[in-house]
């Protein structure tokens, strides 16, 4: 047996297993250096046996346990803001959606209103206009009849939207009361800071 | 505890249930604990990283497989926390306060100077050397087992613990703890 067989045979037995080897015995009893490894590995497994463990204080356990709860609050406080946050932004997309969704079904098309005759200018006949009016002029009639088309469209959109907000009173409220809601589980560090 | 009981408790953890939390920390904590003052070397440091090791614990037990056991995961996240604030340490005075353990039982010889020895020579070894010495020696994982917690082949873990221990055994032959032995017989 050589040293380098002895070494692994000494790392085995500090593995806890017990080697019976005479060829190893017979290494060491002419070999000093892997004599001296031997007994310090000896040595190495006395200490190891009264080496008791590191005791923690006796509050280290309930410290670690309140650290944890109040993380776990924070991490639930954490989640139902994102929760309120989703929610309003999701409400807040619908109202959205529902305005544009009765503007658009009130309205007439503006084509339509357009070729009203009332709408058109009472003095004006066409037929009569036409070959005396220079290249720019039936531009700047249009134009007129258009501004009124706009004025109506936005008279009707302002009733329209009163409309809505009347009939979305009671949801606006309650989503109002859920923020608040929330608002006021936030915890104090994010108020302060 | 089998894997079915620590899956068990990890789902009433994850519940928030306060008993199964202080059931965790319980049967954890002395070992955690134990492994942070070995790496450390400082008994105050080993409480706070200890502290953060459960706090990450618990943030991170949706990702312990339960196929697997569960210490040697927890004590991955003990080993990676430990080493992290090791790096972060250098700039601080290093306290050597690992002189402090007690003795199984009272020191009849030379005994109480030995494990002080053994203590200053692992304090000594470089932080891979002295994680698988430990986690061998002292948590009582096998070599398979520490392979998991260091994210290691087996082979490299080997190659650690055996330098670790002829470390250990130098150093305990230079202290004047090794009895000088009889003279070499001459080979026959
Ligand atoms: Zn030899």
């Amino acid at each position: 047996m050589n040293c380098r067989m002895a070494h692994d045979l000494l790392q085995q037995s500090l593995d806890g297993t017990p080697i019976e080897s005479p060829e190893w015995l017979a290494h060491l009893r002419h070999c000093a250096e892997c004599r001296a490894l031997a007994t310090a590995g000896q040595r190495l497994q006395e200490g190891l046996r009264v080496l008791t463990a590191p005791v923690p204080s006796p509050d280290l356990a309930e410290q670690i346990v309140e650290r944890v709860r109040l993380d776990y609050r924070r991490a639930q406080r954490r989640l139902r803001q994102r929760w309120a946050i989703g929610l309003g932004l999701a409400a807040g997309f619908l109202l959205a959606l529902a305005g544009i969704t009765r503007q658009l079904t009130l309205s007439p098309p503006p084509t339509a209103m357009a070729n009203r005759p009332s709408q058109l200018p009472k003095d004006i006949t066409p037929a009569k206009r036409q070959p005396q009016l220079p290249d720019s002029a039936p531009t700047r009639e249009p134009a007129a009849e258009l501004s009124e088309v706009f004025a109506e469209l936005s008279n009707e959109t302002a009733k329209a939207s009163e409309g809505l907000s009347e009939g979305l009173e009671p949801v606006a409220n309650s989503a109002r009361r859920a923020v608040d809601l929330f608002l006021r589980e936030l915890p104090m560090e994010t108020k302060t800071n | 505890m089998n894997n079915d009981e620590d899956a068990s408790l990890v789902r009433r953890c994850l519940r928030g249930d306060d008993e199964a939390i202080r059931q965790l920390v319980n049967r954890f904590q002395a070992e955690v604990y134990g492994l942070c003052v070995r790496l450390l070397n400082h008994r105050h440091d080993a409480e706070d990283v200890t502290q953060e090791v459960f706090l990450r614990i618990f943030r991170g037990l949706r990702g312990w497989d339960s196929r697997r056991p569960l210490k040697p995961w927890i004590l991955s996240i003990a080993v990676n926390r430990c080493r992290t604030w090791l790096s972060q340490r250098h700039r601080r005075p290093e306290a050597v306060d690992y002189l402090q353990d007690t003795l199984a039982g009272p020191p009849a010889d030379d005994t109480g100077e030995l494990v002080e020895e053994i203590h200053k020579a692992v304090a000594e070894l470089r932080l891979e050397y002295r994680t698988a010495f430990v986690l061998f020696h002292e948590q009582g994982q096998s070599y398979e087992e520490i392979a998991q917690v260091m994210n290691r082949p087996v082979g490299t873990i080997k190659t650690w613990l055996h330098r670790a221990r002829m470390e250990i055994l130098e150093r305990l032959r230079r202290r004047g703890m090794v009895p000088e032995t009889m003279k070499s017989e001459p080979e026959a």
